[in-house]
C-alpha cells in the first residue's frame, strides 16, 4: 500500500461521494483482504470474502465519524475496524458448522523451491492457526501492518502489557514451527 | 520490552514472508460499493416511512384532541386575543358546564 489516500479524496469519501468511496476501497482493499486472510485461517478461511466485505461496509458507514485530525492514520483505523470485524466473525463462526478450507495457492517459480516454500507456508499457517485468534491478531498486525503496541492494544481491546505477552507467545509458536521445519530438513 | 526488542529474526521474517496473503477477488470493490450503497438507502426509506407515519398519526391525534374531543364536551375552542384559536379545557361537574 503506497501511503494514505489524499485529503480531498478522503473528504469526499466522508461525504459519501461514490467516486471517492471507490478510490478508497481500491486503495485499501489489498491490506484489508490480507489481514482478513491471515486472521481467518483454517475452516474460517472460507468466509474471508464475506468478512472482508463486511469490514469495508463498516468502514464506509463509519467514515463520517473518522476524524482525520484525530491523530490516527486512516489505514490504522481501517485495519482496526477490520481486526474487530474478524475477531467477531471468528467468535460467531466458532459455533457454526465447519466448512471446507480454501485450497492453498500454488507458488510460482522453481518447483523444488516452490515445494519448500509451500511447506514452510503451511507450517507457519498451521502454527498461526493453532494460536488463539487474539494472539494471532497481535502478531499479524505487528509483523505485516506495522502497528505499534498502542495501536494493537486499541485494535484488539487489551492493555499494552497483554499485547507484549501475546506477541511474545505468538513468536514462540512461530519459532517452534521453524525448529520443526529445520529438524525435518535435517532428517 | 521495548518495541525494538521485538524485531523479528531473519528466520522469523522469512517464515512470515512465506505466508503470503491472497489477492482480493477482481470484483471485490464493486461488491463492496454495491452493498454499501444499497443498505443505507434502504435504511433511509424506512426512516422516511416512519417519519411519515409519525406525522400522519400526530395530525390525527391533534384533530382528535381539538375538534374530535369537543364532541365530548370537555374541550372547546374560543377565539384568542390575536384572532387565532385558543383551547380551553373545562371539566364537567354534574353534567353542567361552568
Amino acid at each position: 500500500m503506497a501511503g494514505e489516500i489524499d485529503e480531498l479524496t478522503l473528504a469526499r469519501a466522508r461525504r459519501g461521494e461514490s467516486p471517492a468511496l471507490s478510490a478508497l476501497v481500491r486503495h485499501y482493499q489489498r491490506p484489508v483482504y490480507a489481514l482478513v486472510a491471515r486472521l481467518l485461517v483454517g475452516p474460517a478461511g472460507a468466509a474471508r470474502d464475506d468478512v472482508a466485505q463486511e469490514a469495508f461496509i463498516r468502514v464506509v458507514r463509519g467514515l463520517p465519524r473518522f476524524d482525520p485530525a484525530g491523530g490516527a492514520k486512516l489505514s490504522t483505523w481501517i485495519l482496526t475496524v477490520t481486526t474487530r470485524t474478524c475477531l467477531n466473525a471468528i467468535r460467531d463462526r466458532r459455533r457454526a458448522a465447519a466448512v471446507k478450507p480454501p485450497e492453498a495457492d500454488a507458488a510460482p517459480g522453481d518447483p523444488e523451491q516452490a515445494a519448500a516454500d509451500r511447506q514452510l507456508r503451511l507450517r507457519v499457517e498451521a502454527a498461526m492457526a493453532a494460536l488463539p485468534e487474539e494472539m494471532r491478531a497481535v502478531l499479524v498486525l505487528r509483523a505485516y501492518h506495522d502497528f505499534d503496541y498502542d495501536e494493537i492494544a486499541r485494535a484488539v481491546g487489551v492493555e499494552i502489557g497483554t499485547v507484549k505477552s501475546r506477541l511474545s507467545r505468538a513468536r514462540m509458536a512461530l519459532r517452534e514451527a521453524l525448529t520443526e521445519e529445520t529438524n525435518l530438513e535435517r532428517a | 520490552m521495548s518495541e525494538r526488542d521485538d524485531e523479528l529474526s531473519p528466520a522469523e521474517r522469512r517464515a512470515l514472508d512465506a505466508w503470503r496473503a491472497p489477492e482480493p477477488p477482481h470484483d471485490f470493490e464493486a461488491r463492496v460499493l454495491a452493498q454499501a450503497g444499497q443498505s443505507p438507502r434502504g435504511l433511509r426509506q424506512v426512516a422516511v416511512a416512519a417519519l411519515a407515519l409519525v406525522l400522519v398519526g400526530g395530525f390525527f391525534a391533534a384533530r382528535l384532541l381539538t375538534g374530535g374531543a369537543s364532541t365530548f364536551g370537555e374541550v372547546r375552542v374560543a377565539p384568542g386575543g390575536d384572532g387565532g384559536p385558543s383551547v380551553e379545557a373545562s371539566p364537567i361537574a354534574d353534567g353542567v358546564r361552568s
